[in-house]
């Protein structure tokens, strides 16, 4: 008996019977497909279409994904499952004798086919089965497109899950703007990953915990509030000896650039070039030279002191340079070192200005997601009113001209804190509401100076009034009705000069000045030319 | 003999019996598929549908030597397999009438279980042992065992290893009304109608090894184990039925019934080879009688033909052999 040979192979076997049986395996096996496909995708479909049903009305980010994902591992089960249930030939053999009428001749004649030998009545039977079966109709076998309540079933599971994916529900908005969020979100986690690579390690160190921080965040809020809370941690971290001698390395440099010593596009450069040409400068020069750089030692006393100690013996060098020549070769020396102290200084505030770039980078990075914040919440709010609350802080000082800047929507109000003289402020309202809705304008108060107004009481401006110490609260509000004229004050303080009030030294107070204002440069969006107008300011207001 | 003979031989059988017999149809086809199959066939009914008359008819188109016995309480076994009678100085064995090729037990349960029992070696081996001397039995060798169930008193249920020995259980119904005035015109008005011998012993013989000699394909044996090992209470392949109601399943018997009765009703449907719907036509014939039933069943009026259904619908169609 040829037992390892498929009977459909096998020779012995009635061709009629073997035709019979390979087509009757192969329609049962399409047949067998598409029912259990049927079933698997109708189940899958039934499964699905709640899922996305449900998540018409809760936002479920894989819903959908999941959903079809169900039922495309449906068509593989389902065809998986076909095929490992595929008819042997004996079970397509029994089917054929079950649903045509073959009476077991198809089987019997499969079995006695493969037998060695047969005796007369098995020969008698293989050929009636052979006779039986050439020829013969499958139709009646199995039909092969199901039909009935299943499929019509299946339709209207798929159809829904299609038509509830496709039709867009207020769940799926929120999720497309979930997943945009998500998206800004990762546009500044990529941003902040290469200033991370660039920063010093402790700067690297905060920026890595704000990448951890904003790989969690689910929202934009959450992700605005953790930038926030780094630039207060990079903002902490800034020393503010080490701004200021990166502001006076810049008042220095720009100083230099104004009225240069030499030719070089750095003040170091023009240290230098200035000692290489030492030896040609006239006597009124090295004088006129030697006087700057003793101004801008001055400068930099109390700030950068070895620098300014530099620049003092190089300024005292030149002058003896101008009225002996002999003294050039060790004003030269002088100056060489002092352009190798201003090297040094300029290395050291670079790790202020990795630190004070990172928080530029925060910065931008929470000022786009918060507009991005305020978009949507114009757009959810509807286009109309937009109208929110916004807070902008300004401070004034001496001149009364402040300016303040707010964020957020709508209204906004500024706060003008002065100081000094016919202090005035100007805060500067809110910024516009951004989507449709343009909010209004802020119409900040303005902060006053008050007090301290009597020169007899302090000609030389060395002590100011700290109204905080006064007990005296952080702020006077005047009306900012009047002063039309630029340089004038704005308007009229409510406030009363005191007396006998507790003062403060006037170089601590602007210090503490200088020092925020330099931080909110850092912090908020000011254009550079702006902020080189209030860095220069300070330098020029430095006592 | 081919298939093709085989089944006209049955047909002329089936058409003459038929001359006698009213309608029963499938009745007939029974007593001669079992006579085909040398096998005993036990008729149940009530008296008066013909169970005698189609066995003395069937003796008659078969051309077969017959004997009939009479059983009752006072049959002894000496009068059914035949004794030794002293003639001159020697014993002589006189043969009894079940040295015939068609044996009639007419009215079965009156016997005793001694009487009973003494077919037991007859039915089975085909021989009587008979004071220490075997007599073979002619071949064919066929009983054909009538009963009423509805007369209990006086009479003894047939044990189950007698039962076991019937290839057959057939029940004999009440004819319809078409058939009984059919019969009232047979027999109520002129000479009643002879059948005419059709075959003979050796016919039947020959058709006896041709329905052994029949192809059946493996997976039918395995459907007939299965389906008589499903009339086992214990057994997993079992339905509720069974193991509420059977107490003791079909022997290996109901097997071979099943096969070689199938066998015959493929012949006499002119197929060349067993079907397992041949094995459905036959199963409850072959198994009612082999189903021992619990008192459950009695009380609840379970009859073994519902259990035999169960155990088709539990298993209704053969499976393919690994």
């Amino acid at each position: 008996m040829s037992k390892t040979m498929s009977p459909l192979r096998n020779p012995t076997v009635p061709t009629g019977v073997r035709d019979l049986v390979g087509r009757a395996r192969g329609r049962l096996l399409v047949a067998g497909l598409l029912q259990t496909i049927l079933v698997a995708v109708g189940v899958a479909a039934a499964l699905a279409s709640i899922l996305v049903g449900v998540a018409r009305y809760t936002v479920i980010p894989w819903a959908e994904p999941v959903a079809f994902g169900v039922i495309g591992l449906a068509v593989l089960v389902g065809v998986g499952l076909a095929l490992w249930r595929r008819s042997s030939p004996a079970g397509a053999a029994l089917s054929v004798d079950r649903r045509l009428g073959g009476f077991d001749r198809i089987s019997t004649a499969l079995e006695l086919g493969a037998l060695d030998e047969r005796h007369e009545y098995e020969d008698l039977q293989l050929r009636a089965a052979d006779v039986w079966a050439s020829g013969r109709s499958l139709d009646g076998l199995v039909r092969v497109v199901p039909r009935g309540w299943l499929p019509r079933l299946v339709i209207v599971a798929l159809a829904a899950t299609l038509l509830m994916a496709l039709v867009p529900s207020a769940a799926d908005v929120a999720l497309a703007e979930r997943r945009a969020q998500q998206q800004l979100i990762q546009d500044e986690i990529d941003r902040l990953t290469e200033a991370a690579a660039e920063a010093t390690p402790e700067v690297k160190e905060t920026l890595e915990a704000l990448l951890a921080e904003l790989a969690q965040a689910e929202t934009l809020e959450q992700a605005v509030a953790a930038l926030g809370e780094a630039r207060q941690e990079l903002a902490s971290q800034a020393d503010p000896a080490e701004l200021a001698q990166r502001t006076a390395l810049a008042g220095l440099e720009r100083r230099l650039q104004q009225n240069p010593l030499a030719t070089g596009a750095s003040a170091a450069e023009q240290l230098r070039n200035l000692a290489a040409g030492l030896a040609n400068a006239s006597p009124a020069e090295m004088a006129a030279a030697a006087a700057e750089l003793s101004a801008r030692a001055e400068d930099l006393a109390g700030i950068d002191q070895e620098l300014s100690d530099a620049l003092a013996g190089a300024a005292q060098a030149l002058g003896e340079a101008a009225a002996n020549p002999d003294a050039a070769a060790a004003a030269a020396e002088a100056l060489a070192d002092a352009a190798g102290q201003l090297d040094a200084s300029n290395a050291a505030a670079a790790g202020a200005a990795n630190r004070a770039q990172a928080q530029a980078d925060v910065r931008d990075a929470q000022q786009r997601l918060s507009d991005a914040q305020a978009q949507g919440q114009a757009q959810g709010q509807g286009q109309g009113q937009g109208q929110g609350q916004g807070q902008g802080q300004g401070q004034g000082q001496g001149q009364g001209q402040g300016q303040g800047q707010g964020q957020g929507q709508g209204q906004g109000q500024g706060q003008g804190q002065g100081q000094g003289g016919a202090g005035g402020g100007a805060g500067a309202g809110g910024q516009s509401g951004t989507g449709s809705t343009s909010g209004g304008t802020g119409s900040g108060t303005v902060g006053s100076g008050s007090g301290d107004h009597d020169p007899s009481r302090d000609p030389s401006r060395s002590s100011v009034f700290d109204p905080v110490e006064a007990g005296l609260g952080d702020e006077v509000r005047v009306d900012l009705t009047g002063g039309t004229t630029p340089g004038d004050p704005l308007g009229t303080a409510t406030g009363q000069g005191l007396e006998n009030v507790p003062l403060q030294s006037y170089t601590d107070r602007f210090t503490d000045y200088r020092n925020t204002a330099l931080d909110s440069l850092d912090r908020m969006v000011i254009p550079a030319d702006l902020a080189d107008l209030v860095r220069q300011y300070f330098t020029e207001l430095e006592p | 003999m081919n298939p093709e003979e085989f089944a006209t031989h049955l047909a002329a059988a089936r058409a003459e019996v038929g001359k006698v017999i009213v309608g029963q149809k499938d009745l007939v086809e029974t007593v001669l598929v079992a006579a085909i199959c040398e096998g005993h066939v036990l008729l149940e009914g009530v008296p008066g549908l013909g169970k005698t008359k189609l066995l003395a008819t069937l003796g008659k188109v078969l051309d077969v030597e017959f004997g009939r016995v009479q059983f009752t309480p006072d049959l002894m076994p000496a009068d059914i397999l035949g004794t030794k009678v002293l003639t001159g100085n020697d014993f002589k064995f006189h043969q009894g009438p079940i040295f015939a090729n068609l044996v009639l037990a007419d009215e079965i349960n009156r016997a005793t279980p001694k009487t009973q029992s003494a077919l037991l070696e007859a039915m089975q081996e085909r021989r009587v042992t008979l004071g220490g001397e075997t007599h073979q039995l002619p071949r064919p060798f066929l009983v054909m065992a009538t009963q009423n169930p509805i007369e209990q008193e006086g009479t003894y249920p047939l044990p189950e290893a007698q039962l076991d020995r019937f290839l057959f259980k057939a029940l004999v119904g009440f004819p319809p009304a078409d058939d009984v005035v059919e019969i009232l015109k047979r027999t109520t008005a002129g000479p009643e109608t002879e059948p005419n011998a059709v075959m003979d012993g050796a016919a039947i013989v020959e058709m006896s090894e041709l329905v052994r000699d029949l192809p059946a394909g493996s997976h039918l044996l395995h459907y007939a184990a299965t389906l008589v090992e499903a009339t086992h209470p214990e057994s997993e392949k079992a339905p509720e039925l069974v193991k509420r109601y059977v107490r003791n399943g079909a022997s290996p018997r109901g097997a071979q019934a099943l096969i070689l009765g199938g066998k015959a009703f493929a012949l006499f449907a002119g197929r060349p080879n067993l079907a397992a719907e041949d094995i459905w036509k036959v199963a409850p014939m072959s198994l009612r009688h082999r189903l021992v039933l619990g008192y459950e069943a009695l009380a609840d009026g379970v009859r073994a033909d519902q259990i035999v259904s169960e155990v088709l619908e539990a298993h209704p169609s053969p499976q393919p052999v690994s």
